[in-house]
């Protein structure tokens, strides 16, 4: 059957829309979607006695007989989530060590980040507005953060918990997708010295892990470096991270490149356009625009990635917590922290899937 | 001939290269701050209050140290260190003092670049079990079930242990102390081994702590303390001095509270050590009340094991091997004079 005679099919009628909440639509759902036949009832039975054995005692274990507040380790019940560490250690997960009276810095970083939600959100912003804002916000929060100018200058020891994930992992995502679209573009390009460079580094970072990277910039580097000399700690981690990110991210940007026409270049070519004109105006904007799944997913892989540099001494949001859990009072509280800590990165993570969403849904209306 | 100048070249250039550096005294007092290396998170030892500073056994070591070298016990900076980076954290510069658990061995002494300064805790390996088992001594536990770490000297000690003593036990080899606790309270295995300062840790964040025990045999040595970069001897010295004066001062009965009456009315022994009389701060190139500002920082060694993991903390561990040596411990100051 020819490809558009299948687009053409009857498409059995989707189930009613959520306005109609009337109880016969209801079950007229329920009957499509969990009775169906035998099999879909058995199943629908099975899950929903393992959802009823699990759910309560799970709610019952995190919300109604878990403790909230009181004072100190004994308010704590042996078969409940105790969450009063995690109040008490609010301001210890999210700013680190760093001092209380520059934390207003740190909040002026999370709303820079914050912010770049509506820009991104937004399709009435210029494209060369939210362009510019990516571009400036690892600058901004690097001097924010670590000061400079009028601000006093704070050490790396003091960057630490939610604060420093964030530091990390915004700077990684803001500046490692600049880097992958040299890479990609070097790796095509036809000058056979710069082809290979690429290809060469692509293929070396691809094949060993960050983690050795890590320990190389956080163990190895200083040895090689002249006595003296310093490259702060946090500097290092971010060049690794952006740079190991970005050998993955060029690949992503390679094949949807490659995915293109061969017409869309000749074309550009015959109206006229160089060689920077066609890449960033005819291809780049496609390219990037078919890697959006991957390149979302990239993204979010980097984001938790930032929880590794635990190993070269840096206590992010995971490494906080769990050196908090280790103060006397608290120790042994591990699940409850653990549980914070996987709500922040979904709730993280899934803004960032989200972006992805709305950016394919303006993608596909744009086709149309 | 061209091979010769060559190479003489090339050393000319190496040497050329090499700053002037002052030695790591020098270079602390002139920064102002101290770099202290710690642990990522180590009950009793090293762990954050809830403003986010850094408390502990081993963080109160730094705190002292900076007193006696500049004079003020929060001119610190905490750098926290993976139990990867942190020797080379020291050969690096990036950390003036490594005070994090560090076993003192001969093979790190001698060939990765750093020295030990003087033990600060003497750990070693024991056994935590259920007290349901009836068991008071590792004497009794042939046959048991122990939950080990794989590849670590613990596995390799535990067998020693029962071989020498003629025993059977049966290894449930397990990855990471979270995963061996549960284990053990599932019932998999009778016994868990670690160092015993970790055992008391882990006892603690059980929920019935009380039905478990820590036994008193310890299997293995472990002194714990600082290590310095290899080759600062002055540095080492007041590394190794600060931490000696602590330990005496306990003996001495000189407290954070008394030590500035005691250095007026105390001893010549007492005087000597808060630099009321000699001269031993000149000789380490510090202030000549050195040892006193340690201590009114901080207080003494007991109050410090007290306060973090002695008898005042949940931790509740017993002085033990950490004894002053008059005492039945291994504390044993070498004399201030």
């Amino acid at each position: 059957m020819p490809v558009h005679e299948i687009s053409n099919l009857p498409v059995t009628p989707r189930a009613p829309a959520a306005t109609d909440r009337s109880f016969a639509s209801l079950a007229q759902w329920m009957r499509r979607n969990l009775f169906q036949d035998i099999t879909s009832t058995l199943i629908t039975v099975f899950v929903g006695l393992i959802l009823l054995w699990q759910i309560p005692p799970a709610l019952d274990w995190l919300v109604f007989s878990a403790v909230f507040s009181g004072e100190g380790r004994q308010a704590c019940t042996a078969d409940a989530a105790c969450w009063i560490p995690i109040f008490e250690y609010f301001n210890v997960f999210v700013y680190g060590p760093y001092p209380a009276e520059q934390e207003w810095r740190v909040n002026v970083a999370f709303l820079l980040g914050l912010l770049a939600f509506p820009l991104l959100f937004s399709r009435r912003m210029p494209r060369s507005l939210v362009l510019a804002y990516a571009a400036l916000l690892p600058v901004a929060l690097w001097l924010l953060l670590k000061g400079g100018g009028f601000l006093e200058v704070m050490p790396s020891t003091v960057f630490g918990g939610l604060m420093l994930t964030f530091f990390l992992g915004t700077i990684a995502m803001c500046l490692s997708l600049p880097v992958s679209v040299l890479l990609a573009l070097g790796r095509q390009s036809k000058l056979p010295i710069i082809r290979w460079i690429c290809v060469i580094y692509i293929e070396f970072v691809r094949a060993v892990p960050l983690l050795t990277f890590l320990f190389m910039a956080s163990l190895m580097l200083q040895i090689f470096l002249p006595g003296g000399m310093e490259i702060d700690r946090l500097l290092r981690i971010l060049a690794v991270m952006i740079f190991v990110s970005a050998a993955y991210k060029a690949e992503i940007l390679r094949g949807a490149i490659q995915a293109l026409p061969k017409g869309q270049f000749e074309a550009s070519y015959a109206m006229g356009c160089g060689y920077w004109k066609t890449i960033f105006f005819i291809i780049m904007p496609q390219a990037l625009r078919n890697s959006v799944p991957a390149l979302i997913n990239n993204f979010i892989g980097l984001f938790k990635e930032t929880t590794l540099v635990m190993i070269v001494g840096l206590l992010e949001l995971v490494g906080t917590i769990r050196a908090v859990f280790q103060y006397l009072e608290w120790i042994g509280l591990d699940v409850e922290g653990l549980i914070v800590v996987s709500f922040t990165f979904f709730v993280i993570c899934f803004s960032i899937a989200q972006y992805g969403a709305h950016l394919e849904r303006g993608i596909e209306a744009s086709r149309h | 001939m061209f091979a010769k100048r060559l190479s003489a070249a090339v050393a000319a250039s190496i040497c050329f290269a090499m700053p002037a550096m002052a030695d790591k005294l020098d270079e602390i007092k002139d920064r102002g701050v101290l770099k202290c290396g710690i642990h990522l998170g180590k009950a009793g030892f090293a762990t954050p209050d809830a403003e986010g500073t850094w408390q502990g056994f081993d963080v109160d070591y730094c705190r002292a140290l900076a007193a006696a070298v500049l004079g003020d016990a929060t001119k610190v900076e905490f750098s926290t260190m993976s139990s990867k980076n942190r020797l080379t954290a020291l050969v690096t510069d990036e950390i003036d003092v490594l005070s994090r658990t560090t076993t003192f061995t001969a093979t790190r002494d001698m060939r990765n670049g750093v020295d030990v300064t003087t033990p600060w805790f003497y750990d070693g390996q024991g056994f935590l079990v259920k007290k349901a088992l009836g068991v008071s001594s590792a004497a009794d536990l042939s046959g048991a079930t122990v939950c080990t770490y794989p590849g670590t000297t613990s596995e390799r000690n535990v067998n020693d242990f029962f071989e020498t003593n003629g025993m059977t036990y049966k290894a449930l080899i397990i990855e990471g102390s979270a995963e061996a606790k549960t284990a053990y309270l599932a019932g998999r295995c009778d016994v868990i081994t670690n160092d015993r300062s970790a055992l008391a840790a882990t006892r603690l964040g059980m929920s019935d702590a009380d039905a478990h025990i820590l036994l008193p045999d310890v299997i293995s040595k472990e002194p714990l303390g600082p290590y310095v970069k290899a080759g600062e001897g002055r540095w080492r010295d007041v590394a190794a001095w600060t931490a000696m004066a602590l330990i005496a001062a306990e003996e001495m009965g000189v407290t954070k509270a008394n030590a500035a009456s005691m250095a007026d009315t105390g001893g010549p022994g007492i005087k000597r050590l808060l630099g009321s009389e000699g001269s031993i701060g000149e000789g380490l190139g510090l202030e000549t009340g050195w040892a006193r500002a340690a201590i009114e920082a901080v207080g003494n060694y007991g109050e410090l094991f007290d306060r973090h993991l002695g008898a005042n903390s949940p931790l509740a561990f017993e002085r033990g091997l950490n004894a002053q040596w008059n005492e039945g411990g291994l504390l044993y100051a070498y004399p201030f004079r």
